[in-house]
């Protein structure tokens, strides 16, 4: 009976252990996540210059305005083309590349390394170096173009309204794929050889072994880079902020410097707020869908 | 025990977090003894204050100087220390943010609401000084006398509802730069028509040089072309702007149209290098000073810049004439010295406020920053100003007068020109730009 009680405390004691350690993660989170993100939701509902000492309650104006505003359209249109280019290439390239360093197995450490090092540089650092390199009057990109005899392809990369967005997207697809191509070849290693190698005494060729083995095999691991890379594309700001800043003519405007412009460049923190919620929500819906998707898998 | 040992390092753990995330009780400016009330005390619905800010008493008193003149960051450094010196128990923490402007607002909006670190600071007229003086942050000059000691000229600028709110510190002009080695070079004269212009520009491009460098992947650099052909093609109408904002004027109508014509015109003719839109500010600067370019688009606040860049480039200065209108010398004013009405230290903020307004501080900052004075008494010995003072020979405009107050409406301006720049036809631009000109006054009246 004792050894029941005593037993029934201890656990009693575990649990509260465990729940008293949880408070500081939740205070943290509540802090730094909940809160910002309901002072959001209630500061949607206010018109609000920022400094005024009173906020004007204007109810759904804001997602009304939101709804019936080209730049609204014109920087979510930019955002999806944006998150599409980067999911596309840093997917597909992160996967070849993982698949050719695997290969390669005595090196592969030394690619992995190599891929990952320009995320390892700051935002701004990646953005100043790319302005220079898509400058176009001493950029790098041009210069070489010319001195390969490719003067034709030569152009403002980040002011032509048709390139800009990918321009950009490129540049965030050079940074990110060293994260594709770590969780790519960690999802290679836990493919069992032996599949391989059966294949190949059934006459299975590399690009069967690769459709029929490797990719169903990696597609809990495709399904990660697609939900990051989709989160990562949504909520670019960085990149765009340094190198245009939106513009030419808001052809590289996203929905991240337009919120981040209607609050401090416009001062209607409230519109800013209601563009923010809409952010989140179009963000968690198609992070739900892919999550689900993963769930399924898994 | 080790349940206790864990209970323990979690209460440590949650009461660290806790008084991380606390406000600190000190405010930024204000001696010891009013550390505890702060600095910024809540206002009342209707705006105003519900307590005065305390009253210094002895100890030493910090201030902070916010700014975003990093150009000048040296000068205003020495500045500061000849102020210490005179004022001993005042010291001024002199803060440089960000060029940018809208950074700048940011931190500073930021500053003044959370009651820390903005006791003196700089403001540009127009939206910005309106925004800060509705919710009360800005310190009411008027009967302080220090407006008497700037001249007559500068002194409504930082005048709103009768009362000034900022003081004038310097003011610049919007103006084309030319090499002056690279035209005796080419055989050019300073132009003083849209004709030199266009022929100075075709000689450099013919000489392999480009013509002017201008940073229009920078939307404001736009301002600097509409807002001059503004003004030479209506010197007179200092509404002109605000007429655009009250749905009188209308894009597609004159004098708008003469003036988006005439971008298209100087487009169309290569005026502008190869690649302007994509080209940031600084990069313009850089073309120029390493005379790659023979001309300039800019202000005269580049003057000090482009000397650091290169102490041997001569250079000397036109205003942008019209394709059809004579240029007429613009006189844009720059920072406002506004204090903070809600600072604990506004007694010493305002002792450094008499001080930048004095002729000893005045002429020390023109003399060093190379621009030009606008307090009474300040003579100034400096060449290069000699060449801005030439742009004001003739008719004048005063841009203060004709600034766009709505920020959004700066887009607004600042993306028509850009679009006409980038080869849209003016038609077009012009139609979309009223459109969302229409949106914006039906916005702001409904």
């Amino acid at each position: 009976m004792n050894t029941e009680l005593g037993t029934v405390r201890k656990r009693k004691t575990g649990n509260l252990t465990i729940y008293l350690f949880l408070i500081a993660p939740l205070a943290v989170y509540a802090i730094f996540f909940l809160f910002p993100n309901l002072n959001s939701l209630f500061s949607s509902f206010y018109k609000w210059d920022g400094v005024a000492p009173v906020k004007e309650f204007v109810g759904f104006s804001n997602y009304i305005k939101m709804l019936g505003d080209p730049l609204f359209w014109k920087s979510f249109g930019n955002t999806i083309k944006y998150t599409i280019t980067l999911v596309a290439f840093q997917t597909l390239c992160g996967l070849l590349l993982a698949v050719l360093i695997f290969k390669a197995s005595k090196i592969h450490n030394f690619f992995r390394t190599l891929y990952f090092m320009p995320a390892m540089l700051s935002a701004v650092t990646v953005g100043l170096i790319f302005g220079f390199i898509y400058d176009p009057n001493m950029g790098a990109l041009n210069k070489f173009l010319e001195a390969v005899g490719l003067e034709n392809l030569t152009r403002s990369w980040l002011s032509d309204e048709n390139i800009v967005i990918y321009a950009l997207a490129f540049v965030h697809v050079w940074v990110g794929i060293g994260q594709s191509v770590v969780l790519f070849v960690a999802g290679l290693q836990n493919i069992p050889y032996d599949l391989y190698e059966s294949a190949r005494i059934d006459g299975a060729g590399p690009w069967k072994q690769f459709t029929r083995i490797t990719m169903p095999m990696l597609k809990s691991t495709t399904l990660i880079v697609l939900v990051l890379t989709t989160i990562g594309g949504f909520k670019c700001f960085d990149y765009v902020f340094v190198m245009t800043g939106g513009g030419a003519t808001h052809s590289s405007e996203v929905l991240a410097t337009l919120l981040y412009k209607e609050a401090y460049a416009y001062s209607d923190f409230g519109y800013s707020a209601a563009i923010s919620v809409a952010l989140l929500i179009i963000v968690s819906v198609i992070t739900a869908v892919q999550m689900r998707l993963l769930r399924k898998d898994a | 025990m080790k349940k206790w040992i864990c209970l323990a390092m979690v209460m440590v753990m949650v009461c660290a977090a806790l008084v991380a995330c606390s406000v600190p009780a000190t405010p930024s400016g204000g001696t010891d003894e009013t550390a505890e009330t702060p600095a910024a005390e809540q206002p009342s619905d209707d705006g105003e204050e519900t307590e005065d800010p305390p009253a210094q008493s002895g100890g030493d008193v910090s201030i902070n100087f916010i700014t975003w003149r990093a150009e000048d960051a040296d000068v205003l450094k020495e500045m500061v220390a000849m102020f210490e010196e005179q004022n001993p128990g005042i010291k001024v923490n002199l803060e440089i943010t960000s060029s940018d402007m809208t950074e700048y607002y940011t931190i500073l909006k930021s500053r003044l609401v959370s009651g820390e670190g903005a006791d003196i600071f700089h403001c540009h007229p127009g939206a910005y000084l309106d925004q800060l003086v509705e919710a009360g942050y800005c310190k009411d000059l008027t009967d302080t006398g220090l407006g008497e000691l700037y001249d007559e000229e500068f002194y409504d600028i930082g005048v709103i509802n009768n009362k000034l709110y900022g003081l004038v510190q310097t003011y610049n002009s919007f103006a084309v730069f030319y090499n002056t080695k690279l035209f005796d070079e080419l055989g050019l004269q300073k132009p003083s028509s849209y004709a030199d212009v266009l022929a100075a520009a075709q000689a450099s491009t013919d000489a392999g040089y480009m013509p002017i460098a201008a940073g229009f992947a920078e939307a404001w650099t736009t301002g600097m072309v509409y807002e001059q052909l503004m003004a030479n093609y209506s010197p007179d109408d200092d509404m002109v702007f605000k007429k655009l904002e009250d749905g009188e004027y209308k894009l597609s109508e004159e004098p708008y149209l003469s003036v988006l014509n005439d971008i298209a015109q100087m487009n169309t003719d290569g005026l502008f290098q190869k690649n302007a839109m994509g080209t940031k500010y600084d990069a313009s600067l850089s073309l120029f000073a390493r005379g790659e370019a023979t001309m300039l688009i800019t202000g005269t606040w580049s003057v000090g810049g482009l000397k650091d860049m290169d102490e041997s480039l001569e250079f000397g200065l036109f205003s942008l004439p019209g394709v059809n209108a004579e240029a007429v010398g613009i006189v844009s004013p720059s920072q406002l010295i506004c204090v903070n009405d809600k600072s604990s230290a506004t007694d010493a903020a305002m002792k450094f406020a008499e001080f930048l307004s004095s002729v000893e501080a005045e002429t020390f900052y023109s003399n060093n920053t190379k621009q030009a004075p606008t307090v009474k008494g300040v003579e100034v010995d400096v060449a290069e100003l000699a060449e801005v003072s030439k742009l004001m020979e003739g008719k004048t405009a005063v841009l203060s007068d004709t600034y766009i107050k709505d920020p959004v409406m700066v887009s607004i301006m600042d993306e028509v020109a850009a679009k006409i720049l980038g080869g849209q036809d003016v038609q077009s631009a012009a139609a979309e730009g009223q459109a969302q000109i229409d949106a914006l006054i039906a916005e702001n009246n409904g």
